[in-house]
């Protein structure tokens, strides 16, 4: 199978794992860190309410460890790493002819019923993360890889979850 | 005497150190784009056991993570124990999880292929992106009364091959063995989607050649 950069087909999704792998273990031998993304958002969370209400926030109980010391909540590693998923993202997607505005939905989903479930599940997507300290990559992946007990009870529950839902938006996918 | 982590970060200091975040950051995204992840509807099939890129990605890495600091441990290039690795909350784990998978499917995406997804003008992804942050500013609004929850079961740093008391070889064979499979099971339901999708056309194709006979 070639390996191309602009390549319109997706690539070997067991290519694509194992290049993963590597690249958190490259991360572990450079940085003693792995990989996320739920942190980062939440930072850029919380730097955003820090706008609007910063007593409230430094206040926060979950919040207030991203001002610790006058630390600014932006600088930090996770915050960086998302900054380069973006444009690692970006890139491919160009490469590969994908960057183009649209609303991706199932063939007999309307744009408004996409666009409103996709906010909805992101609400719950944010609340799940939160709560279990981390999303698919830190938790699931690196935590995963790591045999942390917690890490499997996430992805086990994550899948279990999709799939108790799965049939009731169905419409929106199939 | 082990040699990694090198902690480059610090070696390098500020803005370069950010740097090197930003690159692994760039391989993690761009690995993401790569494997159809910038499109919710490559995301949520599993879901519907029609296409099994999700797992196959995803449990592909955590083999290949496994294994390999498993080796660089034991050949002393990596330090294991100076790598922040998740600890475990067994409660909020189980329960954030649910939650977050209703999120999956109803969604779409995940925090970090959301983003993937954004940047290459995706609507849906960016919605997912706005609600996302809705959720995490909502759950610290109400972070008081369930301070309780997030903080029972704690375990600390609770892996598997401490709470069995194995050697972790075993415990990456038995990963390895639920992640064949789970490919297995994959590729025979990806095989049976192909098959049904061919079926139809095939009748019809049937169905259709006599009446244009006739007709001509």
């Amino acid at each position: 199978m070639p390996i191309r950069l602009r390549d319109r087909e997706y690539w070997n999704p067991y290519l694509v794992g194992v290049a993963l792998g590597l690249v958190v273990l490259l991360a572990f031998l450079l940085t003693g860190k792995g990989i996320g993304a739920s942190g980062a958002m939440a930072r850029l969370t919380a730097w955003g309410t820090h706008l609007v209400a910063p007593d409230w926030t430094e206040a926060n109980g979950n919040f207030k460890w991203f001002f610790h010391k006058g630390a600014h909540p932006l600088d930090y590693w996770l915050v960086y790493l998302l900054v380069g998923t973006a444009i690692g993202g970006l890139v491919s997607g160009i490469l590969g002819g994908r960057n183009r505005t649209e609303i991706l939905r199932g063939p007999r989903a309307g744009r408004g019923l996409r666009l409103g479930l996709a906010f909805a599940g992101g609400i719950l997507a944010g609340v799940g993360a939160r709560l279990a300290r981390g999303c698919t990559s830190g938790q699931g992946i690196v935590g995963g890889g790591l045999m942390s007990v917690g890490a499997w009870i996430f992805l086990m529950a994550v899948f279990a979850g999709g799939f108790a839902m799965a049939w009731f938006v169905r419409r929106q996918w199939t | 005497m082990t040699t990694g982590p090198i902690h480059l970060q610090d070696l390098l200091g500020m803005p370069l150190g950010a740097l090197v975040f930003a690159a692994v950051g760039f391989l993690f995204g761009f690995l993401l784009e790569r494997g159809g992840f910038g499109d919710g509807r490559n995301i949520v099939a599993v879901l519907y056991l029609r296409d099994f890129r999700v797992p196959k990605v995803m449990f592909s890495a955590i083999l290949t993570l496994m294994a390999g600091a498993y080796l660089l441990g034991a050949l002393r290039v990596l330090d294991l124990t100076a790598i922040d690795a998740p600890h475990t909350w067994l409660l909020p784990q189980l329960v954030g999880g649910l939650i977050f998978g209703f999120g999956f499917v109803i969604g779409g995406y995940c925090p970090g292929t959301a983003v993937v997804s954004a940047v290459n003008r995706k609507l849906d992804g960016l919605a997912y992106l706005a609600g996302l942050v809705v959720g995490i500013a909502g759950f610290a609004v109400a972070y008081d009364p369930l301070a309780d929850f997030y903080n029972s079961t704690a375990r600390g740093a609770m892996t598997f091959p401490g709470w069995l008391g194995v050697n972790p070889g075993w415990v990456l064979l038995a990963a390895a063995l639920f992640a064949f499979a789970f490919f297995g099971f994959g590729n025979r339901m990806e095989a049976y989607w192909a098959r049904k999708a061919a079926a139809p056309a095939g009748r019809e194709a049937e169905s259709k050649a006599p009446a244009e006979e006739a007709r001509s």
